[in-house]
């Protein structure tokens, strides 16, 4: 970033500080409030299951796509999952294009923690032939434009993608894509909240200005049957105990109000 | 009493005025923010153990010329700052790989290093050390120096980035290099100007 | 996480597969100054893990782009030797070696002096030859003592530890079998003097009770491992007098 850029973002980050100090925001949300939320399900037709997200400007596509191979070696009656991100040239003019950056593969594999490890694919039912052949389910993040958290987006989008997903069918030896064989196995609705932290000041969803304010982030993965699965800190800043209990307790209560809509796109 | 201290070790209460080397304030207490020796008899500063050279206006180093630049010379200082020396046309005149003594002139905020007065070092061996021995090195009012000097009989020019120049007998640069090797090993303890004193009269 | 286990991970007197208490730590061994050519090094043996970390700097950025005016870059590699685990990892950085670099140099930004060293660069290399659950949390310990030992400046030594739930109890300090088999995995990393968390990851089905437990679980290891941190540091250099007087000068 040349001398310039860096003295605007120092402003605006000055901008965003002394707008937490007093209890407001750059766009005049409160302090646990989200942007407005689109989730379109089905938004790529072609592909198994899909679900474009627009939480505030931020817009990211999240595609599924679904293939036969060999299960891991120490989970042979699991299917696979794999989530990888894109954070394309044309959503951001930060971004690069080029292998993934650091950012790409963290926000990759936190949206991955969240959806594995809370187990929301049942994956014992992904299984065609134990230790032989399983469903691999490739979970594609593309970001579209860029304007702060991409985490939650990207959580959100991964399982409206995954809830209206179609296993294609595999018979003799080949899949058969224009045919369905189960809707995806689920078993839990994990979603993810991220809260940045401006001075002293938490404030959930932060937009792009409050990300760059900010020095510290911590996103919460949470199901919707009271666990936490996941959780990743990130910038060079630093949290209190207290304020990660804080930040629990929020994540459960928002987690919910997105699960709400997820649901309400369920009929959709 | 002299003790080791670690990074973001509490020395003590908070003073008026201006913070000594390596040490930070933080609410109402002061707190060493390195590896290094503090006693506290001697006040409220910490000498660093280890650490590469920082360039400081007024210090006198050992440097080694790079290249040629502008009107001037690149020179290795051995620090992660390269110093830079200007030297008018009718200047003495430097070549890459020349050994040179310079004056660190002044630094600024972003470590642009000027240095001023080579002087070059003709023949003679190069040594280095840990740049933070080379006070002990130097000894009380040059004490110590000194007595290397007298028990050697080496030419020695000492250079504030650790860099030290010999010259002289081949034996009594050996015994220059054994005793100032001892220094840089054991230069946080006490005892060791008696201890140089008998290896340079012992051999 | 995943999988099940052949061995219980905690047996009917509630002690773990290598006879731990659930809030016991493993035993850690630590050394400063172990490698020649580094600026400072550090080697950490923690239960079967075993790191060694470099500190080179400050020193010349390269490439030159990357130089910031203002203060010193930090750079962070953590890398696993090929024969550090049991399925022969292939060399070279992969996704959770990024990822893992990446949060470590975010803890100790927070603690480094970057603006001291404008214009320079900080290199920090961590190697874990052998792995035992744990490696990120080793290799940040064995980081931080390397840049004590590189006369970085800094305004604390970060230290790291990790707590979980095995077979639906919160442990800490996990070893292979129970990360692989557990529940849940929580490595955090402290500034100590303050308390605050530079580092913080979890993984796993935790309720919130289980989760706080566990966070201030690994704070409290992370407090020991910091104890161990300052003892090898000053066991290093005992202030003693070598001609049998007095000590002072």
């Amino acid at each position: 970033m040349n001398r310039e850029n860096e003295t605007l973002w120092t402003l605006k980050s000055e901008y965003v500080h002394r707008l937490a100090k007093q209890g407001l925001r750059v766009d005049n949300r409160d302090a646990f409030e989200y942007r407005d939320i689109e989730v379109t399900p089905g938004y790529v037709t072609r592909s198994p299951g899909s679900a474009l997200v627009k939480l505030g400007n931020t817009t990211v596509l999240a595609g599924i796509s679904m293939d036969v191979g060999t299960p891991f070696q120490d989970t042979p009656n699991e299917g696979v999952i794999m989530t990888g991100a894109e954070l394309v040239p044309l959503a951001s003019p930060t971004f690069e294009s080029g292998p993934p950056s650091e950012d790409a593969i963290e926000l990759a594999r936190v949206v991955d923690r969240g959806i594995r490890e809370s187990k929301a694919i049942d994956l014992e039912k992904l299984v065609i032939e134990e230790g032989e052949k399983v469903w691999m389910v490739f979970i594609d993040l593309h970001i579209l434009d860029y304007d702060g958290n991409l985490f939650d987006a990207s959580a959100l989008a991964a399982m409206a993608a995954l809830m209206h997903t179609n296993v294609p069918k595999y018979e003799d030896e080949k899949v058969i894509r224009t045919e369905s064989s189960m809707k995806m196995p689920l078993r839990r609705v994990p979603v993810e909240t991220t809260f940045a932290k401006i001075g002293d000041t938490l404030l959930l969803d932060p937009v792009l200005d409050e990300e760059k304010a900010a020095d510290v982030r911590l996103t919460i993965a949470t199901t919707d049957d009271g666990y936490i699965c996941a959780s990743q800190k990130g910038g060079s800043g630093a949290l209190t105990v207290e304020e990660i209990e804080m930040i629990i307790d929020k994540s459960f209560e928002k987690g919910d109000f997105l699960r709400g809509i997820l649901k309400d796109n369920m009929k959709g | 009493m002299r003790v080791v201290v670690v990074p973001g070790e509490r020395l003590g209460e908070a003073r008026p005025g201006k913070l000594s080397s390596w040490t930070f304030r933080d609410g109402d207490s002061i707190y060493s923010s390195i590896y290094g020796l503090y006693d506290p008899d001697k006040g409220l500063r910490v000498t660093p153990i280890h650490g590469r050279y920082l360039p400081k206006p007024g210090d006198i180093v050992i440097g080694i010329v790079l290249s040629m630049r502008h009107s001037g010379y690149l020179v290795d200082i051995n620090s992660a700052y390269t110093g830079y020396l200007h030297v008018p046309r009718e200047g003495v005149r430097l070549e890459p790989g020349d050994v040179i003594t310079v004056k660190v002139s002044s630094k600024d905020e972003v470590g642009n290093t000027h240095l001023e007065s080579p002087r070059r070092l003709i023949k003679g061996k190069l040594i280095e050390i840990h740049p933070t021995k080379i006070p002990r090195v130097f000894g009380k009012a040059g004490s110590m120096l000194d007595l290397i000097r007298k028990g050697t009989k080496a030419q020695i020019i000492v250079g504030r980035n650790g860099r030290i120049w010999l010259k002289g007998e081949r034996e009594d640069i050996i015994k220059a290099e054994k005793a100032i090797r001892f220094i840089e090993e054991n230069a946080h303890l006490y005892g060791v100007t008696d201890k140089v004193k008998e290896m340079l009269e012992g051999e | 996480m995943g999988g099940k286990s052949e061995v219980p991970l905690l047996d009917k007197n509630g002690k773990r597969i290598d006879g731990r208490d659930l809030e016991e730590l493993r035993p850690v061994k630590m050394e400063v100054g172990v490698l020649k050519k580094a600026d400072g090094s550090a080697y950490v043996e923690w239960g079967g893990n075993k790191v060694i970390a470099a500190v080179y700097g400050p020193r010349e950025v390269l490439p030159k782009h990357l130089a910031n005016p203002y203060k010193a870059v930090l750079k962070y590699r953590y890398n696993m030797a090929p024969f550090s685990v049991d399925d022969r990892k292939r060399p070279g950085p992969d996704r959770r070696s990024i990822e893992i670099s990446k949060i470590s140099r975010e803890a100790l930004e927070r603690v480094v002096m970057l603006e001291y060293f404008p214009n320079t660069m900080i290199d920090v290399f961590v190697e874990i030859l052998q792995a035992d659950a744990g490696t990120r949390c080793a290799a940040l310990t064995a980081a931080s003592l390397a840049l004590a030992d590189a006369g970085i400046p800094m305004r604390d030594v970060v230290a790291a530890c990790a707590a979980g739930k095995i077979d639906g109890k919160v442990v800490l300090d996990l070893k292979k079998e129970e990360d692989n088999y557990g529940e849940a995995d929580m490595p955090i990393a402290i500034s100590p003097r303050t308390g605050e968390i530079v580092l913080f990851q979890m993984d796993g089905l935790m309720t919130k009770d289980e989760y706080m437990k566990a966070l201030r679980l690994a704070v409290e290891g992370a407090r020991k491992i910091n104890e161990i941190q300052k003892e090898t540091l000053k066991d290093k250099y005992k202030i003693t007098n070598l001609s049998g007087g007095d000590n002072n000068e």
